[in-house]
């Protein structure tokens, strides 16, 4: 399972990286920095799932989710963002997202999360 | 206080509360002291943008980013004036302004974190006045929260 973390902020992809171990999930966990990074890293070696942060500049996770659909990309992707309004929650699972997950977080709801999607 | 700031300020005490228990560990508890700013200051800044103007503004000293920064990361070996510093105050910020929007009105944007380092400044938006401000005491030391509103913009609150 290759799990990748896009999230502009370093210490925020230190802290999910960190969160997941502590999650009990054992998973192969690669970076972006960017959504544009993230495009270019899943094009060119696919992911199993994508935990992305939403609000990022010049392209945002919602974005980057549309982005990958348009291209046929059918990887699984939730976010994990500091926003959960209605509004955004509805736009994300229109667009595809299974989860969002909301700063801050913890261990235990990573793991009551992403259980059903990563498996133990 | 309207009832808005009242708000604001519950919402920006209980996101600080749940931020700080659940992602380093400690506590951080609303003090009457306010924080001094000095020449160490770091400010980390979330603008608002849209239906509503303003900022959010974390104000602590060095030393208690490197204190937040050991405990949000879980590591003693930081440098203080290193990225992951800096970047753990603008995540923190970020998580607050990111909470606080769900009672901002409805139609409003986050941009992404600014910090600035020093205390040799004043942070002045034309026309802008401190809605609140609240001062928090953790055992790492104290740091405040400001919320400033654009006034003169945000129309039919």
């Amino acid at each position: 399972m290759q799990i990748l973390v896009v999230d502009d902020s370093k210490a925020m992809r230190m802290i999910v990286r960190r969160t997941l171990r502590l999650a009990g999930f054992h998973v192969e966990v690669k970076e972006a920095s960017s959504a544009g990074e993230a495009l270019q890293n899943i094009q060119s070696a696919p992911v199993d799932l994508v935990l992305c942060d939403w609000n990022m500049p010049e392209m945002n996770g919602l974005e980057l989710l549309q982005k990958l659909r348009q291209a046929g990309q059918s990887v699984k992707f939730g976010f994990v963002t500091s926003e959960s309004s209605e509004d955004m929650r509805n736009a994300a699972k229109e667009a595809g997202a299974l989860f969002l997950i909301t700063k801050p977080f913890t261990a235990d709801g990573f793991r009551s999360v992403l259980q059903p999607i990563i498996g133990s | 206080m309207p009832e808005t700031a009242n708000s604001y300020e519950a919402e920006i005490n209980e996101t600080v509360r749940d931020l700080f228990e659940t992602m380093l560990a400690t506590k951080a508890e609303p003090t009457a002291d306010p924080v001094p700013k000095g020449p160490d200051t770091i400010t980390a800044i979330m603008a608002f943008v849209g239906s509503w103007k303003g900022d959010l503004l974390l104000e602590c000293g060095r030393g208690q980013a490197l204190a937040f920064a050991q405990r949000f990361l879980q590591t003693d070996d930081l440098d203080p004036h290193s990225e992951d510093v800096t970047s753990t105050v603008a995540e923190m910020s970020n998580i607050i302004a990111g909470n606080l929007k769900v009672v901002l009105p409805a139609g409003v944007s986050m941009g992404t974190p600014s910090v600035v380092e020093g205390g040799h400044y004043d942070v002045r938006i034309c026309g802008a006045k401190v809605i609140n401000e609240t001062f928090f005491v953790t055992d790492a030391g104290p740091f405040a929260i400001r919320l400033i509103e654009a006034s003169g913009q945000n129309k039919g609150r």
